[in-house]
């Protein structure tokens, strides 16, 4: 494929990202942030929020599934899963986390369930978004184009 | 132009070493005085999350600043123990201590001019309390808050800081924010 026609498939995926909400304006800062030395700076960031969140929703289960459930403990991890969402524009996923914090602070079981499960689902949801994202910007700048700034 | 600094965003609290630039010196000059350098602000920021720091890093770095990088409250007493910061961005929720108990115990050391306080909690001052018999000079430290219930402005302000900025942080925060303390 030519570079025209990449960069538009990647203008039209990123445009259904941020639509959907998938993606918010932080995206862009991210990608502000991508320059001669640090060109592979949204690449490693991403990664990292992936690995943590990870992580995260690891440790999240496995509180859940304590007998006595610490729900200071479960908020804390939530705390941290929202605030990195929130840094790299994962929009969906910052947005379970307030309910899911709603619902530690309840005391709601439940609901803490519920919220554990949605808030994997809109995870992986982005995550594979992403992964799709990066992928088309690496096939760009393989055929000689610029990733352009998105929104 | 290739950065000298190494900007990988790890976590690890680094100390980096601030390199002045020496701007001109006066060889005439007999005042006991340094030659004089134009040194950039040191900044301190205090933050556990690791995407955070990742973020904040790259933009202070774009921005010409190199930071020192910190993951709690207590490590934030002893970086400003051991050097003087020009300005410390503090987040609030921080697992260890958190911004808001960090901050009261620095403005108690500059208003004393002793880590009494600290001590108190159990941090052991980096030097001797002798060493601080002028009375330190007050830095600005900015809140970073997540707008959560628990982190409002009126409760940074009452714990001693100076300003504040919601997360997530973006370029135009911190560029607003370093004009109005580094003009």
């Amino acid at each position: 494929m030519d570079v025209a026609t990449l960069q538009k498939q990647l203008l039209d995926y990123s445009n259904s990202l941020f639509r959907e909400g998938f993606l918010d304006k932080q995206f862009n800062q991210l990608q502000q942030l991508q320059d001669e030395t640090n060109p592979d700076f949204v690449v490693e960031v991403v990664n990292l929020y992936f690995e943590d969140s990870e992580r995260l929703l690891d440790e999240l289960a496995k509180t859940l599934d304590q007998q006595n459930v610490d729900f200071q403990k479960m908020d804390a991890h939530v705390h941290q899963l929202k605030g990195s969402s929130s840094s790299v524009g994962a929009q969906r996923v910052q947005n379970v986390c307030v309910a899911f914090r709603n619902c530690c602070e309840e005391r709601n079981i439940e609901g803490c369930l519920k919220c554990l499960q949605q808030v994997k689902h809109q995870y992986f949801l982005v995550k594979n978004k992403l992964e799709t994202l990066l992928k088309l910007e690496k096939q760009l700048v393989a055929a000689g184009g610029s990733i352009p700034m998105y929104c | 132009m290739i950065q000298m600094e190494n900007t990988s965003g790890h976590q690890n609290s680094s100390h980096r070493q601030e390199k002045p630039e020496i701007h001109s010196q006066c060889t005439s000059c007999s005042s006991p005085e340094a030659p004089e350098t134009k040194a950039k602000p040191k900044i301190l920021l205090v933050e556990d999350n690791k995407i955070n720091v990742m973020v904040t890093q790259s933009m202070m770095k774009q921005l010409g600043h190199s930071i020192d990088v910190v993951n709690n409250g207590v490590e934030a007493v002893r970086a400003v123990q051991r050097r003087s910061y020009d300005l410390v961005l503090m987040d609030v929720c921080m697992p260890v201590m958190d911004g808001l108990k960090a901050t009261r115990l620095i403005r108690s050391f500059e208003e004393t001019g002793n880590w009494d306080a600290a001590m108190q909690v159990g941090i052991e001052p980096a030097v001797p309390s002798s060493d601080s018999i002028l009375r330190p000079q007050r830095m600005p430290i900015i809140a970073m808050t997540a707008n959560a219930l628990s982190e409002s402005g009126e409760e940074c302000y009452a714990n001693g800081m100076d300003s504040f900025v919601s997360k997530p942080v973006t370029f135009q925060k911190l560029k607003e924010c370093l004009e109005q303390y580094f003009p």
